[in-house]
């Protein structure tokens, strides 16, 4: 039988009296990107320090392709790469000295190590700063030499702590796509307290609230985790809200702005055809039908038994 | 090994990055050296009032209260932890300590690198007392070698014992100051401790 890429048993850990995490279990079988997903306090960089070997645990086992991470750590440690929160880099030294310094750190061989700086620079787009102090490289491209040192050995599965923290929208969208490449031959787990981010990357979901995991599965069984129950229908000539209640499944009905107008209704009913029809029939010169889901935040909020209203997502 | 001697050599190059390791190697043997200087002027000025003298290593080098040596074992214990500050709490400050923690080394090996980067400059240091010696070798006629390097031995080897020391209490904090300050304590304690009870 195949091992598990990683396997996290019953992991508890507590810095003082209370659990910073408690009853923690997961695996991961496939390559791709896995996000793990909380506010901040959750857990999330716990479970990651933990998992990379950063952090002993109370209780409980990681196991990295069957090597459990306390007996024989060594080995474990061989087979990840990791960029924790603040990216561990030496600004004193350049590009090139640092990767050196994290290929001998990661027991890389010797005639091996610069064919190896050399691909990772390349595959981080950090090639022509070589020569560059770190000290003197903006956020984005600090982040990408932390990327870098985290797969300078070709680990079989990566951890990201919040690696677009402090980024700016563009060099987010950069590190989001370098963590996409770098995902097709490996495992990657990637933590965000931002819900969108982990929708824009992630194949796979894991979040955590409180310590605990509330919900892990595919993220398209997190997209629809909640059953979208509302639409905004945008009309030339709109009629009466009573007209609208009148059209069966229609629960409530809201004007937005005089021609714009959000119905609630019954999941099981198919309004969209009623009021197409509708439409038709009554000339009311239908423009356009946005169906509302709920968003990530409103799922967010009801797993951590917090309030908040869906916002549209189209 | 070889993690060790690569740990040793980025601790050796972060030390020299900053302005601490160059400014003790500027200021260390101005302040011996002027120490050495008092020592060979008082024989100098003995001997042109007619004093003859014999065992005159011993008495420049290591006389019985004071000396050249003992002159370098008191002035050592304000440098060794500003050098010694950094090693471990600016790595867990920085978060750097993750990228060791999370490489396929051992605590012990991360520790022993550390402590071989310290006895690297110890050697720099030790090269420093050493050519006093090897001046005080133009105003001592027989000087005695062995004396001096059994000397320069026992002060390397305390430079060692320092620098352990220093190694623990940095990995103690977060803060340098606090890891230089509890480390100047406890040598200073330890030097305190040496004289206890000693009466002649």
């Amino acid at each position: 039988m195949q091992d598990n890429i990683v396997k996290i048993e019953g992991l508890y850990h507590r810095y003082s009296k209370d659990w910073a995490v408690q009853d923690i279990n997961f695996e991961i079988n496939r390559n791709g990107i896995v996000g793990l997903l909380g506010s901040n306090g959750a857990g999330k960089s716990t479970t990651m320090n933990i998992l990379c070997g950063v952090l002993s645990q109370t209780r409980g086992r990681v196991l990295i392709e069957g090597i459990d991470m306390r007996t024989d750590p060594e080995a474990a440690k061989k087979r990840i790469g990791f960029l924790p929160q603040n990216a561990p880099l030496y600004l004193e030294q350049t590009v090139d000295e640092y990767l050196t310094y994290c290929a001998h750190l990661r027991l890389i061989e010797k005639n091996k190590i610069r064919e190896s700086i050399d691909r990772v620079k390349e595959r981080c787009g950090v090639a022509h700063f070589s020569n560059r102090l770190i000290g003197n490289l903006s956020g984005g491209y600090r982040q990408r030499v932390g990327i870098a040192q985290a797969i300078i050995h070709r680990p079989l599965l990566v951890v990201l702590d919040e690696p677009t923290n402090g980024l700016d929208p563009n060099q987010i969208l950069e590190v989001r796509q370098l963590i996409k490449e770098i995902a097709t031959d490996r495992a990657v787990i990637f933590s965000s307290h931002i819900l969108s981010e982990i929708q824009a990357t992630c194949q796979d979901i894991i979040m955590i609230e409180g310590g605990k995991i509330v919900f892990k599965d595919t993220m398209d069984t997190f997209n629809n985790y909640i059953e979208p129950d509302s639409l905004v229908a945008t009309m030339e000539n709109p009629p009466s809200a009573d007209t609208l209640r009148a059209i069966p499944g229609v629960k409530e009905v809201v004007f937005l702005s005089d021609k714009t107008v959000r119905m609630r209704f019954d999941p099981t009913a198919d309004i969209a055809e009623g009021l197409v029809e509708t439409s038709v029939h009554h000339k009311w010169r239908l423009k356009e039908i946005t169906l509302e889901k709920s968003s990530l935040d409103a799922i967010f909020a009801q797993l951590s038994n917090k309030t908040a209203k869906p916002s549209i997502q189209s | 090994m070889k993690v060790i001697i690569r740990i040793a050599r980025q601790e050796l190059g972060l030390l020299f990055h900053s302005p601490v390791a160059w400014l003790i190697l500027i200021v260390f043997p101005v302040q011996i050296g002027v120490n050495f200087l008092y020592y060979i002027q008082m024989i100098g000025r003995a001997q042109r009032m007619g004093n003859h003298f014999s065992d005159v290593t011993a008495m420049v080098f290591a006389g019985l209260q004071e000396g050249f040596y003992p002159g370098v074992k008191s002035t050592l214990y304000f440098y060794i932890p500003l050098l010694t500050m950094g090693l471990i709490s600016r790595e867990m400050h920085s978060g750097s300590i993750k990228l060791l923690l999370s490489s396929p080394i051992k605590v012990r090996d991360i520790v022993l690198g550390k402590y071989v980067a310290m006895m690297g400059y110890g050697v720099l240091l030790l090269i420093i007392i050493c050519l006093y010696g090897v001046a005080g070798s133009f105003f001592i006629t027989n000087i005695d070698w062995q004396f001096l390097l059994s000397g320069a031995i026992g002060l390397y080897l305390l430079i060692c014992a320092y620098a352990a020391i220093g190694l623990f209490m940095s990995s103690l904090t977060t803060y340098q100051v606090v890891a230089a300050i509890s480390t100047l304590a406890v040598l200073a304690g330890l030097n305190f401790v040496g004289g206890l009870f000693q009466w002649q």
